[in-house]
C-alpha cells in the first residue's frame, strides 16, 4: 500500500525538511478534524486548511477506497519513515532548482526521501551531501583545490625558475 | 838469689827515681819564682816607660804651642807688612795670575779640543756601526711585518670567506624558506580569488548545471 504510486507522490509535498514538518502539520489537523465532533468537519478540514496539493492528494487516495483514518495514517507513516538527505548549497535554491534537485533525488536515491537543504556560499558551487553516514563533499571548492593541489608542484618549479 | 837481686835493683832504682823527681820538683820552685819576679820587674819597667812617654808628649806638646804661638805672631807680623805693598805689586800679582790662569785655560782647551776630537772620532765610528745595525734591525723587522701583514692579509680573507659562505648558504635557506612561503600564501590567495570570483559570476542556472553535474558525476562513481 505504502509503495504505491499514489503514496509516492505525497512525497512532492514534502520534498525538505521544512515541508515535511508542514506536511505532518497538516496530516495533524485532518486527524484532529477525523475525531471532531461535529460532522463534515473532515471535509471542512481539507477544503480549507491544508494546502490544495496536499487536499488532491488525499482526496485522490479516497478515491481510491480507503477511509479517511488509513490514509492519514498511512501518509504520516509513509513520511515519518522516509529517510534524509543533507544537502549544502553554495546558493539559496528558488523553486525551479528544488524541483530539479528533488527529480533527481528521487531518481537516484529513491523515495521516501526528504532533502535537508542548508545554505553555504564558501563552497563556491556544487554540493556536500550526507546520506546513509556517508559524507561527500561535491563542492566547487573542493574541486579547485584538488586542482590548485596538482598544479602546486608546477607553479612551485615555475616560481623557481 | 836471683830474685833477690831483682828486688834490690828495683828498690835502687825507685830510689834514684825519687830523687830525681824531688830535685826536678826543686827546680821548678825555683823556676816559678824566677818567672814571677821576673814579670814584676816587667810591669815595673813597662809602668816606668809609660810614665817618660807621657812627660816626653807633655813637653812636646808644650813645645809646639809655643812654636804655633811664635808662627802665627810672625805671620802677623808679615801679614801687616804685605798691606804695605805697592798697587804695582799687585798688578804684576794679578798679571802673573791672569797669565797662569790663560795658561791653564789653554791647555784646558787644548786638552778639552783633543777630547772632542778623539770623542767624536770614537762616535762616528759607533753611529756607523750603530747605523748598519739599525738598518738591519729595520730590514729585518720590515721582512717581518711583511710577513706579519701577508698573513693577517689571508687569515683575514679566510676568515671573510668563510663568514660569506656561512651568509650566503644562510640566505640561500631565508630565501628558499621566503619563496615557499610565498608559493603557499600566493596559492591560498588564489585558491580564494578563484572561490570568490567564480562564485560570484555563476548564476542559478550555472549553479544548478553544476550541482546536477556534481551530483551525476558522484553517482556514476557509486558515491552515492
Amino acid at each position: 500500500m505504502l509503495n504505491d504510486k499514489t503514496y509516492s507522490e505525497a512525497n512532492g509535498l514534502a520534498r525538505t525538511r521544512q515541508e515535511k514538518n508542514l506536511f505532518l502539520d497538516e496530516l495533524n489537523l485532518l486527524s484532529d478534524a477525523l475525531y471532531a465532533s461535529q460532522p463534515g468537519a473532515f471535509e471542512d478540514a481539507l477544503n480549507k486548511q491544508v494546502r490544495l496539493k496536499t487536499a488532491n492528494l488525499i482526496h485522490k487516495l479516497l478515491a481510491g477506497g480507503e477511509e479517511g483514518r488509513t490514509v492519514v495514517d498511512n501518509l504520516r507513516k509513509f513520511i515519518e519513515t522516509a529517510k534524509t538527505v543533507k544537502i549544502t548549497l553554495a546558493f539559496e535554491p528558488r523553486e525551479e532548482t528544488l524541483d530539479k534537485l528533488f527529480a533527481w533525488v528521487i531518481k537516484n536515491l529513491g523515495t521516501p526521501i526528504i532533502m535537508d537543504i542548508s545554505f553555504d556560499e564558501s563552497i563556491v558551487g556544487g554540493a556536500i551531501v550526507v546520506i546513509d553516514g556517508k559524507y561527500r563533499d561535491l563542492s566547487l571548492k573542493k574541486r579547485i583545490s584538488e586542482l590548485f593541489q596538482n598544479k602546486e608542484m608546477t607553479f612551485n618549479k615555475l616560481l623557481a625558475q | 838469689m836471683e830474685g833477690q837481686t831483682l828486688i834490690y835493683a828495683s828498690v835502687l832504682l825507685t830510689s834514684i827515681l825519687g830523687i830525681i823527681l824531688g830535685a826536678v820538683a826543686l827546680s821548678y820552685k825555683e823556676l816559678i819564682k824566677k818567672y814571677y819576679l821576673l814579670r814584676d820587674e816587667h810591669e815595673k819597667i813597662v809602668a816606668n816607660e809609660k810614665a817618660r812617654q807621657e812627660e816626653l808628649i807633655k813637653k812636646a806638646k808644650e813645645e809646639s804651642d809655643l812654636i804655633i804661638q811664635n808662627a802665627r805672631q810672625k805671620a802677623q807680623e808679615t801679614i801687616n807688612e804685605a798691606g804695605l805693598y805697592s798697587e804695582k805689586s799687585k798688578q804684576i800679582f794679578e798679571l802673573e795670575v791672569k797669565k797662569a790662569s790663560d795658561t791653564l785655560i789653554s791647555n784646558f782647551q787644548a786638552v778639552l779640543e783633543s777630547a772632542k776630537t778623539q770623542t767624536a772620532s770614537a762616535y762616528g765610528d759607533i753611529s756607523k756601526e750603530v747605523r748598519i745595525e739599525i738598518v738591519k734591525q729595520i730590514e729585518t723587522l720590515r721582512l717581518a711585518m711583511q710577513q706579519e701583514i701577508v698573513r693577517s692579509q689571508t687569515e683575514a680573507k679566510r676568515v671573510i670567506d668563510e663568514q660569506y659562505k656561512k651568509i650566503e648558504e644562510e640566505t640561500k635557506a631565508y630565501k628558499a624558506e621566503k619563496l615557499k612561503r610565498v608559493d603557499e600564501e600566493i596559492l591560498t590567495l588564489l585558491k580564494e580569488v578563484s572561490n570568490k570570483a567564480i562564485g560570484k559570476v555563476l548564476n542559478f542556472e550555472d549553479h544548478e548545471d553544476i550541482l546536477l553535474e556534481a551530483l551525476d558525476n558522484a553517482k556514476r562513481q557509486n558515491l552515492l
